[in-house]
């Protein structure tokens, strides 16, 4: 199976248009993210007394700016870091290059002819998938907290892990719908097209502050809320989060292994 | 057992109503060239892609090299070079990067050197050093298959009308690459065309197929006398009588 994931790695590099998109989505995403963080009062030129009043309001005593701007960098790397909007489109380009266009190149049956079984050809394009999902989740995020956090190193390593744990499984939460739709369409333009549609439904929906009919009910459960309702709240929906990925992941991964098992291939 | 390459037990396949194969029964042996003959539809290609297990039977039994069973059928499979209909490749990357993609995937202990393969199979150094597989012609994509069929120096190839697109000349050389690998290395072959008399000059054995049956497994020596007895030289004009009896006594 190792030799399947090399496979893949070799084709992300020779593949031009699927490699390019991604890294045009990642620069874009480390400006939008970046441009969306927020700017601190010190910056915008805001004396101390307005500074304490507006902390007042969010519940917090300071006593000087240095308490200000150490509260506040904090909290913007937490935004960056918590920022997993573009998730969705790197789930769209994945989907449709790293596995629908095998289906309609027909190369999926390769393996199957070399004698893999279904269930490691079916791994491999999983763990590259999400490998791949990660590998620019991690740029994208490394790239903007460079260029854009006003220092980080007020943030404690444990609250660090903790972020970056939960952003992984945010993104696998994102990342894991379109994988379910490549399966059950097994086309490119398809593929693309539902998974454009999921990225819309939810990065317009990102917005509102509660759902308002049955169907906003049902999205918000998605690890995206969750890890946006932290960002708002704090670090509280450990419990939510594991388990909202975890029902995603297990529906996902079902559906699409059973589709992929029983699939007559080409 | 041992010279017993492949071994349907009542293989049947249905697509809802259609029966596509019925009840195919079939043993080929080692060092054997089988031409499978067949109009269109008639069930070749999904034979072979059952063989290969692009496609599941819905009854009978498949045995590989003495091996049957679903774990054992995969990793049998890993000693048979196969192209099934138009053979397939990434057509962003030359067919030097195509080979080395599976070449990465090959399981097999002994490889095919890559340009040794792009020479005998003559594809053309053009083509493969500066364009992209996707601007390749059909001739040179059937190369290409069979090139990348041979990589991991199979026991038992499984072609599937290798020939198609390819220009008068190619398929001479194809025939005579075929015949070599049959008799230099041993590969038994089992090979599927609608160009009858091309297929009578390499074929040992006949497997004739019509409307999902076997209607006729035969020697080419028993093909021979029994062409004479009918003052017949074709193959073509054999298979066309033997699907009109077939016909006739549906």
């Amino acid at each position: 199976m190792i030799r399947l994931i090399r496979q893949e790695f070799y084709r992300l590099g020779k593949n031009s248009l699927m490699l390019g998109a991604l890294v045009m989505v990642l620069c874009i995403s480390v400006v939008v993210v970046g441009q969306s963080a927020p700017i601190s009062l010190t910056a915008k030129g805001a004396d101390f007394a307005d500074i304490q009043s507006y902390m007042e309001i969010l519940g917090y005593e300071i006593e000087s700016v240095a308490e200000y701007d150490n509260w506040f960098q904090n909290m913007c790397f937490r935004t960056i870091v918590q920022n997993t909007q573009f998730m969705f489109w790197i789930g769209v380009l994945l989907a449709g290059f790293l596995i629908g266009e095998v289906f309609v190149d027909r190369t999926i049956a390769v393996p199957i002819t070399y004698g893999y079984t279904r269930t490691s050809v079916y791994t491999a394009k999983l763990a590259a998938y999400f490998i791949f999902a990660l590998i620019f989740s991690f740029l994208s995020l490394l790239a903007t907290l460079i260029i854009f956090a006003q220092g980080w190193t007020n943030v404690s390593a444990m609250e660090i892990v903790h972020l970056f744990i939960f952003r992984a499984l945010c993104d696998v939460g994102i990342v894991s719908i379109p994988f379910l739709i490549v399966f059950l369409c097994r086309d490119l333009v398809k593929t693309m097209t539902l998974s454009v549609g999921y990225a819309m439904i939810f990065t317009n929906s990102l917005h509102k502050t509660q759902a308002n009919n049955f169907f906003e009910e049902i999205l918000w459960h998605h690890p995206v809320f969750y890890y946006r309702k932290m960002a708002l709240y704090g670090l509280r929906n450990y419990e939510e989060i594991i388990l909202s990925v975890t029902l995603i992941l297990a529906v996902t991964l079902a559906l699409s292994f059973y589709i992929f098992h029983n699939l007559e291939l080409e | 057992m041992a010279d017993i390459v492949l071994q349907l037990l009542n293989l049947t396949k249905r697509y809802g109503r259609k029966t596509v194969l019925d009840n195919i029964n079939l043993t080929l042996r080692s060092g054997r060239i089988y031409g499978f003959i067949g109009n269109n539809g008639a069930g070749k290609t999904t034979l072979m892609r059952i063989i290969m297990g692009l496609s599941f039977p819905n009854y009978g039994e498949i045995s590989l090299f003495g091996e049957h069973g679903r774990k054992a059928l995969e990793q049998q499979r890993a000693r048979i070079g196969s192209v099934i209909g138009m053979p397939v490749f990434y057509g962003n990357m030359t067919a030097r990067q195509n080979l080395h993609m599976r070449r990465m995937i090959c399981r097999s202990k002994t490889l095919m050197d890559t340009e040794a393969l792009l020479r005998l199979l003559k594809i053309d150094e053009d083509e493969t050093g500066k364009s992209i597989m996707r601007n390749f012609s059909s001739g040179m994509i059937q190369r290409f298959g069979i090139a990348a069929a041979l990589l991991g120096e199979p026991e038992f190839l499984l072609l599937d009308e290798p020939t198609v697109g390819v220009d008068p000349n190619g398929v001479r050389e194809l025939r005579e690459f075929f015949l070599s690998l049959n008799q230099e290395k041993g590969i038994t072959i089992m090979l599927s065309s609608h160009i009858l008399s091309e297929l009578y000059r390499i074929a040992t054995d006949y497997i004739f197929i019509h409307k999902g049956q076997i209607i006729q497994t035969i020697t080419h020596e028993e093909l021979q006398s029994r062409l004479e007895n009918q003052d017949s030289e074709y193959l073509d004009d054999y298979f066309l009588k033997l699907t009109a009896q077939a016909e006739a006594s549906r």
